[in-house]
């Protein structure tokens, strides 16, 4: 992994309120991943896998920045990071949105800039 | 990470280096940033700048510690703020270690933290001496309380709203005083107009004074912080002051120049907001009383939606850290004598009917109108001191209001790339809530709308500036 991206998803998944980061391929796969526990997370990765190409088909026909899912115990982010990955973001529902989603912003840029 | 900001010319530019980190682990972070820093320091520092996001609340001084350990002869000076910005970054998680050096500059940084707001801006005040230069002073303009602290706090306002219920104008004042009183003598709201006077009047008019007023859009409890020479004064107030010729301070704000008298200004304000309702208002000091005789949320309420919280709920957001406090409705008041405005936002941030606030409004008139800002400020607006920069080496400290995430969101990263097209260099910026100021007259560039007093300047929104050192 290139080390610009590892740097970008090491210092995403230090942020607060953030549980977990992956960055997934367009078909689902799963490039990289920082969570602390995989197992405890793995109902949500599997529909997030699901769910993948479904975000990225509104994403690009609506012309949106970034979806955005609201479950009881979690807030999911999805952010196109390039034309062939999208980096998922799994946040606590307390976590600040505004001032998280700047830096998910932000590691988004980082990767694109990254995988280019 | 690291970034060091260097010049060419050594002579008369404040240097500075930055530190950023943002792991979890308080240990961990400020452990790389004082190894970063000791790899790549090249100068003997004279300033220690020091900035962190909520998420090493409860930490503050553990890290201090660390930082004091290693730094400890120099003055520091910082606060906890939402967000950061150094080169082409813009960072809304973590901490942040500025280390500048500048020989022709005295430098010193001083703190008072007593019981009552106004008495701990007394006692700075009192110590303070500044021939030339620039203050920049450091304080909440809101500070939340602990919990016990913070149930007296929701248990008087309760009572005073109470008391306030079914009683003559006079009566009702004489409780929103009591209330004020209360308020100041617990630090909980910091009036920065009333703040940054004490400071002007101690260094005769002549010295500019900027009030960094600290104010975190998701509030914790016991929060924001103040840091002094590696102490975390939590709910104190610190005084940097820079003495040196020629310190640049570039002040502005996101509204258009006011009117020559208050109708003028009324105009200008209606095209700038969207007037939604003008009420009659009753209010002593810093307190609202009621909006067309109804407490104030309640008579906002039939022209925008606003949503309740109760007690506890308010109780567990700040728990969590999650009671936001950005509002887009405002109160904008008029004091038709010195054709001035104030606004303030408004939404049920508390459980009991009285709306205390952190300004004085005594002389503020009252006719009040409910508005909102109309879609067409801009992004750049919330960064206009930078693009009046004097000589962009020179060490640059600016600010810019958070309340431009709240209104543009991720876009405000965007930022980044104009911010370092304007300062290129040797320069830090902070989010945080919008600063106030006091300007002696050299300073004010046009007639900005946030004149609040005589030169002295502030605003619910959209106020920033920039110190060229």
């Amino acid at each position: 992994m290139a080390p610009d991206l590892k740097k970008a998803l090491d210092e995403l998944y230090e942020t607060d309120g953030i549980e977990a980061c992956i960055l997934y391929r367009i078909d689902g796969t799963p490039i990289a991943l920082r969570t602390p526990d995989r197992r405890t997370l793995m109902d949500i990765m599997q529909w997030m896998e699901n769910e993948i190409k479904y975000v990225m088909g509104h994403i690009e026909r609506d012309r949106l920045e970034d979806v955005i899912f609201t479950f009881k115990e979690h807030k999911i982010a999805f952010h196109p990071s390039s034309k062939s990955t999208v980096l998922a973001t799994i946040l606590n529902p307390d976590a600040h949105q505004q001032l998280t989603s700047l830096e998910i912003s932000r590691a988004s840029t980082k990767i694109k800039e990254a995988i280019i | 990470m690291i970034f060091t900001n260097s010049s060419e010319d050594q002579t008369l530019k404040m240097k500075s280096i930055v530190s950023f980190s943002n792991k979890r682990n308080p240990k961990e972070a400020s452990k790389e940033v004082i190894e970063d820093i000791r790899k790549r320091l090249n100068f003997e520092p004279d300033l220690a700048l020091f900035y962190a996001t909520q998420k090493y609340n409860g930490n503050y001084q553990e890290i201090l510690d660390r930082f004091g350990e290693e730094f400890g002869d120099l003055p520091q000076v910082g606060a906890s703020i939402d967000g950061m910005i150094y080169e082409e970054d813009i960072r809304t998680d973590g901490m942040a270690l500025v280390l500048c050096h500048d020989p022709e500059a005295r430098i010193n940084v001083k703190g008072a933290s007593v019981k009552g707001a106004l008495k701990t801006a007394d006692k700075l005040a009192d110590k303070m001496s500044c021939k030339e230069g620039a203050i920049i002073l450091h304080f909440p303009i809101v500070h939340v309380p602990g919990f016990r602290d913070g149930f007296e706090f929701y248990a008087r306002g309760a009572y005073y709203s109470q008391r306030c219920k079914g009683k003559e104008v006079e009566a009702q004042k004489e409780y929103a005083d009591k209330f004020s009183r209360y308020c100041d003598k617990n630090n909980i709201f910091y009036p920065a107009p009333t703040i940054l006077n004490k400071f002007a009047v101690k260094t005769n008019y002549e010295i500019p004074i900027i009030g960094i007023n600290v104010l975190h859009t998701q509030m914790k409890v016991d929060s924001p912080n103040i840091f002094c020479n590696f102490k975390d004064i939590q709910g104190g107030i610190a005084a940097l002051t820079i003495e040196k010729e020629d310190i640049n301070i570039i002040y502005d704000d996101i509204f258009s120049n006011k009117g020559t008298n208050i109708e003028e200004t009324r105009n200008i304000v209606g095209n700038e907001f969207k007037v939604l309702k003008e009420f009659d208002a009753v209010f002593e000091k810093n307190v609202l009383i009621s909006l067309d005789g109804k407490p104030p949320v309640e008579a906002v309420e039939s022209f925008v939606h606003i949503s309740k919280n109760g007690e506890g709920e308010i109780v567990e957001k700040f728990e969590k850290g999650s009671f936001e406090v950005w509002s887009p409705y405002f109160l904008i008041f008029f004091d038709d004598r010195s054709n001035r405005i104030f606004h303030v936002g408004i939404r049920a941030f508390y459980p009991f009917e009285l709306f205390p606030f952190f300004v004085d409004i005594s002389s503020f008139s009252e006719k009040v109108w409910l508005a909102r800002l109309r879609a067409f400020t801009k992004l750049s607006d919330f960064i206009s001191p930078l693009y009046t920069l004097e000589e962009r080496e020179r060490f640059k400290l600016f600010t810019i209001d958070v309340g431009s995430i709240s209104a543009f969101g991720e876009r405000t990263y965007r930022l980044k790339k104009e911010i370092n097209n304007l300062a290129k260099e040797n320069y830090f910026g902070i989010l945080t809530a919008p600063i106030s100021a006091y300007l002696p007259p050299k300073y004010q560039r046009r007639a900005y709308m946030s004149e609040i007093e005589e030169s002295t300047f502030f605003s619910s929104a959209g106020t920033s500036s920039c110190i060229e050192i």
